[in-house]
């Protein structure tokens, strides 16, 4: 499916990623689970920023979905989680896109302490619809200037990006940020494949 | 050491873990509490089929209780109907007949049931368009086409029972075109196990002459995806039962040699479950009956050793239908 | 003890189906433990059952009936006539249904529950669109549809209604078999559904870029047009784009198009209805065709 779910931007100070913003279009999950999801996408984007250098770009499959992160050298980062037969150059050109939106309207200051509440951005939103349809987002031309594809490293799972000697289910059961339910969810997910 | 152990690993995976299986398929029946059985007992007789042509298939159905297994298949004939229900308390159905005859042609005891009663209850079935019904609520699908004429074959009542004329024009009437295929109903995709059921029925009925066997023989072995495992639909995943549903109707058809059989044996070797045996419908799943006796059938067909041949029409062991005297259609390999 | 519980778990989830007459979707929460909170949620007409207690209450609602489907015959028809009876009946049903929606058994169950005037017909309308919520795949869900859809009349049914059902249905899970052969059967029946139907698969390929169901379906419709003599007025621009693509000069009428296509016959043989609903298929196959190689050009090759 041609689908985007969550675009975030974080800053990426030494060690830990900050969310500065964030949106999500979830309503293709079935309703309960929509907060688990969005729990899990956050985590995983955030867990995704950190392991990814200053200056890279890579796009992460994880079942049937692909996380693209772009971490620019100046730290800012931002997150695309898309379905894996969403175009990985277009979500790179929508990445960029929006952080240089990003730097244009918040001040550089406010980058490093900042977060969803203090930071004034709304765009988001209006990106995440606009860049559904691909092709009518971004015309075919445009995009093959715009990005040279082969600079994107692509990884086959999330546990391709960990450090060594990092798993993915300890990091789970770790985390702060999950919620009970949405271990809980992991674990049964796990159980049923 | 370390490095021998995974070694010898690496080798189970590709080697068929005979005896496992035959342990999972034995052990299968004994878990009644266990809440998959009760989520699966509305399909319980074709269950029981697939685990007895399975062992049988591997020389070991007296792993079975033959006598457990007829009194359960005789508790679920319909005295009403004629006949047979998945599981007592439920409602008599043609897939769950064809399961129950096929069980009881294996053990050869036929001759314990009311027979004409199941003859009746197939030949009321079919519609005036040739179709038949599953049962009498009135669902129509080319599957219960292959129940029926599979049923009154292995009763040995194919003809004079009914319209076969009408039967065969119905099951073309689902032949699609483009690909040669067939599906469920006039105009529905093509669909790999349907076509199990359309080839299967025309094999029964001695009609495979009415095959496009070039074009379906293409689209059939296009199933085959690079890493050699079979889907069933353009697009979708391998699937283990798929090696039954296509190999099988390209056996019948005498293209066998179309797809790569290395590749594909080691596809499903891979969906083993080394730990409990039994097969998945893909590498690393749960394992489950339904996908192990097609793991089996498929390399059987593909001529795995130590396992006795099987009919690609019937999916049951071949010295069996030799003993009943059927021959089911196959065309020779051009 | 865990009988009295279950029976409770199902009493709730009887009087949400009583207080919400829209409820829009099921599923299963995955949770655990048992936390002495009732298991069943429900909000904004949606309801959820937690995972740890879904097996015994599936595994209590089975038992009950089957327990029901052995009594005698004359037993069975009395449950069914009677109006309280059969409401029990139905509390089992509902949960036992959600929760395993391929017994056939069950359904059947509740056939003759309305064959005896038990249950309303919109209402099982309504559940077995809730089963498709839970179970979009679910084949016995669709029968049973068409089957409540036998006793009425082709022009009282909501056939886009329907379409929206099959459709959602695809959505949530790709080449969705059963979902594609109910919309041939609603096509079937309502074939003034034909203009739509084109623009909205052809938004389904666009989105849904691998899902050949909705392509064979494309066929189906194109060939369901032209059986109907069915046409847009149109340009056929993209038939046009097809011809320059080969090279071929053709002058932009009708007449010239066809003369192209099917030289061998005879024009004032045809109707001019099928002439013009034979171009308009044409045009939308050769509009088919750009947009499959756009979808090359924009996804790159298919790799499976
Ligand atoms: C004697 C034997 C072996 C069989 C009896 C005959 C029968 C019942 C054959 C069944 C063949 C079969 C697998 C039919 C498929 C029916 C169908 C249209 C399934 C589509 O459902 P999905 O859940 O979408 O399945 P896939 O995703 O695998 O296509």
């Amino acid at each position: 499916m041609v689908k985007l779910f969550a675009l975030s931007i974080f800053y990426k100070g030494n060690g830990e990623a900050r969310i500065l913003k964030t949106t999500s279009d979830l309503q293709s999950f079935s309703f309960f689970q929509r907060g688990t999801v969005d729990n899990f996408m956050t985590f995983a984007s955030k867990t995704i920023v950190e392991r990814t250098q200053p200056a890279l770009r890579q796009s992460v499959k994880q079942d049937a979905y692909m996380c693209h992160v772009y971490v620019r050298s100046d730290n800012l980062a931002g997150v695309l989680i898309a379905d894996h037969e969403y175009p990985n150059r277009v979500a790179h050109t929508l990445i960029t896109k929006i952080l240089d939106e990003f730097a244009t309207k918040v001040p550089a200051d406010q980058w490093q302490n900042g977060s969803a509440a203090t930071i004034s951005f709304d765009m988001l939103p209006t990106f995440l619809a606009k860049y559904q349809d691909p092709v009518e987002a971004d015309p075919l031309t445009k995009m093959q200037n715009d990005l040279d594809e082969t600079s994107i490293i692509l990884k086959n799972t999330i546990a391709a990006v960990l450090e060594r000697g990092e798993k993915l289910d300890d990091m789970v059961l770790k985390s702060e940020e999950l919620s009970l339910q949405s271990k809980a969810f992991y674990k049964t997910a796990k159980k049923t494949n | 050491s370390m490095a021998t152990a995974e070694a010898t690993d690496g080798n189970d995976a590709k080697k068929l873990q005979f005896w496992k299986h035959v342990e999972y398929i034995e052990n299968h029946g004994k878990q009644e509490d266990d809440y998959e059985y009760c989520m699966t007992e509305f399909l319980r007789m074709s269950g029981i089929y697939w685990g007895v042509t399975a062992l049988d298939i591997m020389g070991q159905l007296d792993r079975l209780e033959r006598k457990y297994v007829l009194e359960f298949v005789k508790r679920c004939q319909c005295p009403v109907t004629g006949g047979f229900a998945p599981c007592e308390g439920h409602d008599a159905h043609l897939l769950y007949t064809l399961s129950a005859i096929q069980i009881l042609c294996t053990y050869d005891a036929l001759d314990e049931i009311d027979t004409d009663a199941v003859v009746r209850f197939v030949v009321g079935l079919q519609q005036p368009d040739g179709s038949f019904f599953g049962d009498k609520w009135g669902e129509v699908d080319t599957r219960f086409s292959f129940c029926a004429v599979a049923t009154l074959t292995l009763l040995k009542r194919l003809e004079a029972s009914i319209d076969v004329e009408k039967a065969v024009k119905f099951v073309m009437s689902c032949c699609n075109q483009t690909d040669g295929g067939f599906g469920s109903k006039p105009g529905a995709e093509s669909h790999a196990g349907l076509i199990y059921c359309c080839v299967g029925f025309l094999s029964l009925t001695q009609r495979l002459h009415l095959l496009d066997v070039d074009k379906l023989g293409w689209w059939l072995c296009e199933r085959q995806l690079p890493a050699g495992g079979l889907n069933g639909r353009p697009e979708k995943l391998p699937d283990v039962c798929y090696s039954w549903w296509v190999l099988s109707s390209l056996t019948i058809m005498g293209r066998l040699h179309w797809i790569s059989s290395e590749k594909l044996q080691e596809f499903i070797l891979s969906c083993q479950d080394l730990e409990t045996g039994g097969f998945s419908d893909r590498t690393g799943n749960m394992p489950d009956i339904f996908h192990t006796l097609f793991g089996i059938g498929g390399l059987s067909l593909l001529g795995h050793g130590g396992l006795k041949p099987i009919n690609p029409t019937l999916c049951m062991p071949q010295y069996i239908i030799d003993r009943l005297d059927i021959h089911p259609q196959k065309l020779e390999r051009p | 003890e865990k009988k009295v519980l279950c029976e409770k778990i199902i009493r709730d989830i009887n009087a949400v189906f009583l207080r919400d007459a829209d409820l829009a979707s099921f599923e299963i929460i995955p949770k655990e433990t048992n936390c002495n909170k009732s298991p069943v949620i429900h909000v904004d007409h949606n309801l959820g059952l937690e995972s740890w207690c879904a097996q015994h209450v599936y595994d209590h609602a089975h038992r009950t009936l089957i327990s029901h489907r052995r009594q005698t015959c004359q037993q069975q028809l009395r449950i069914l006539q009677q109006q309280q009876q059969s409401d029990t009946l139905a509390k089992y049903l509902n949960v036992a249904l959600l929760i395993n929606p391929d017994v056939t058994t069950f359904w059947h169950i509740r056939r003759q529950l309305v064959q005896k005037n038990r249950l309303s017909i919109n209402k099982e309308l309504q559940f077995s669109a809730l089963v498709l919520s839970i179970k979009p795949k679910s084949n016995e869900a669709f029968a049973y549809r068409r089957w409540l859809y036998s006793f009425q009349s082709a022009d009282a049914i909501d056939w886009p209604h329907e379409i929206s059902i099959c459709e959602r249905s695809a959505d949530r899970c790709a080449s969705n078999y059963h979902a594609w052969s109910h919309r041939q059967w609603v096509l079937q029946n309502a074939p003034c559904l034909l203009q739509s139907e084109l623009m909205r698969t052809e938004k389904f390929m666009r989105k849904h870029i691998s899902d050949y169901s909705c392509y064979h379906y494309r066929q189906v419709l194109l060939s369901r047009a032209y059986e109907l003599c069915f046409f847009m007025p149109d340009k056929f621009g993209s038939l046009l784009e097809l011809f320059k693509q080969y090279d071929l000069q053709v002058e932009a009428n009708e007449k010239s198009v066809f003369q192209l296509l099917l030289p061998q016959i005879n024009q004032n043989s045809i109707s001019d209805q099928r002439m013009r609903s034979f171009l308009y298929c044409c045009n939308v196959a050769a509009h088919d065709m750009h947009l499959c190689a756009q979808q090359r050009r924009v996804y790159g090759p298919r790799d499976c």
